[in-house]
């Protein structure tokens, strides 16, 4: 027979044990998740930026071919939200560059350029994104 | 014994569950990077690629409505013009249509036009290069002083082995000189002639500045022997005389000789055969030397009023690509 032994203590015992197991598993899960969104979040603003990288090559090489180009323009279609959350592309006039980041989680991503014709300060949010030679630079912004 | 067995696992139960809310949500985290990844491999479209081809085909399609119309409509500048609008309205039409069948709108329209002269013979017998007095060393053009280009374009000879001289004494000179320099200064100067039987060479030599810089450059050829100078080629094939010399130097035509140049021949009665070009309006042609119209002896070079180069205004269009750009065509012209 067990002496000193309260059937609600042993009981109280054994659930705390067992969910403090439990939430140590759901905690290291939840973490796991959360490295592999922001894996995930950098990965795709990657392409994002250097898909909009070529995007002002290819303006760029446009206007470098013109003997007096009016309009030079390109949209190029991106994914509204990366992982649930919208981010924004951003180009750098010196040192040339795109700069793709977003809040939630805190990714920031860059991509060199090398464009003949300059760029200008200007950003733009997700979706279908114009890149387009305002006379002088390159600039982006959406369409 | 207490009662345990209907609660048991609760704690177990629920874990499982949340777990498996984790497990669905990375799910989808990772799904949208596999949407990012197939993203990456489309490459984007090769749009710009496109753009440009279409451009360089129309700028060559309008060279040949210019070498049209020079050639077919040069009475006077106003017809001149007509047949060039018509042109290109009809290159414009024609591109459009075959470009329409690949999803792109592609328009071209004429904006304006420089004048030029062309100067040519055209003889089908064997005729030398000498000017219609006679002369074999006269002046062609004088003060070719253009406000954009080089000046002279789309400058062929076409003319036989056996015409040529045999020395570099007796060779054909073409030379292009500073109209307002005195003296040997700023000068391009080629030379044309036949050192053995079957083989002509062009020797180039271009002063300018101080610096001398000359090349040469030598193939056998037969019957008839076809010089682009503008273009650098001799029988087809790339002359680096007419081009650039071993250091870098542009030898091109007329490089060298300043912003307002004459061009004269020289030996021209050791060469034989036709030869045209297209000089800037800017120049004078001497009356004594050249006759005016192709109505004279066919021995004899002649002027007409010609177009030296056209800009239009070229768009080309697509779902995601817009472009336009004005163009300046003047074929023919040395790259240099």
């Amino acid at each position: 027979m067990d002496r000193a032994v309260s059937t609600t203590v042993s009981y109280v015992l054994s659930v705390a044990i067992a969910a403090m197991l439990v939430s140590g598993l759901l905690m290291a899960g939840s973490n796991f998740v959360t490295d592999r969104r922001e894996q995930v979040a950098r990965t795709e603003l990657r392409v994002i930026g250097q898909q909009v990288a070529t995007a002002l090559e290819r303006v760029d090489r446009l206007v470098v071919a013109g003997d007096g180009v009016d309009t030079a323009r390109v949209n190029v279609t991106f994914p509204q939200h990366v992982t649930g959350s919208t981010y924004t592309i951003k180009i750098a006039e010196s040192p040339q560059r795109v700069l793709v980041n977003m809040t939630d989680p805190d990714v920031a991503v860059e991509v060199h350029v090398d464009t003949s014709t300059g760029l200008t300060e200007s950003s733009a949010g997700g979706g279908t994104v114009t890149i387009w030679y305002n006379g002088a630079d390159l600039e982006v912004r959406n369409a | 014994m207490a009662n345990l067995t209907r609660d048991r696992g609760q704690i177990i139960l629920l874990a499982a569950f949340a777990l498996a809310l984790i497990f669905v949500s990375l799910a989808l985290v990772v799904n949208s990077a596999i949407f990012s990844e197939s993203l990456a491999s489309q490459g984007g479209t090769t749009g710009a690629t496109t753009a440009l081809q279409v451009r360089h085909e129309a700028e060559v399609n309008v060279g040949e409505v210019i070498e049209s119309a020079n050639l077919h409509n040069w009475s006077s500048d106003s017809t001149l013009e007509t047949a060039v609008k018509k042109g290109i309205e009809n290159v414009s039409t024609q591109m459009a249509r075959q470009q329409a069948a690949t999803g792109a709108l592609v328009s071209i329209a004429y904006n304006s036009d420089t004048d030029g002269v062309r100067i040519a013979q055209n003889s089908t017998s064997s005729s030398t290069f000498e000017s219609a007095d006679g002369a074999a060393d006269y002046p062609v053009a004088q003060g070719v002083s253009p406000a954009s280009g080089t000046g002279t374009r789309a400058f062929r000879i076409n003319t036989t082995l056996g015409s040529l001289g045999s020395t570099n004494d007796t060779d054909f000179k073409v030379e292009v000189r500073d109209s307002t320099a005195t003296g040997n200064t700023d000068t391009w100067r080629m030379n044309v002639w036949r050192p053995t039987g079957g083989e002509v060479r062009i020797l180039v030599i271009k002063k300018s500045g101080g610096t001398v810089t000359s090349e040469r450059c030598q193939y056998a050829v037969t019957d008839p022997v076809r010089i682009d100078v503008t273009g650098g080629t001799l029988d087809g094939k790339p002359c680096d005389a007419l081009r650039t010399a071993p250091g870098g130097e542009d030898l091109s035509f007329a490089s060298g000789a300043g912003s307002s140049y004459d061009i004269r021949f020289r030996n021209s009665s050791n060469i034989e055969g036709n030869f045209s070009m297209v000089v800037d309006d800017s120049a004078t042609v001497p009356g004594t030397h050249v006759n005016s119209g192709p109505g004279g002896a066919d021995s004899q070079p002649y002027e007409t009023t010609a177009l030296y180069s056209v800009e239009v205004t070229f768009r080309y269009d697509t779902a995601d690509l817009n472009y336009e750009t004005d163009i300046r065509v003047a074929p023919g012209e040395p790259d240099g």
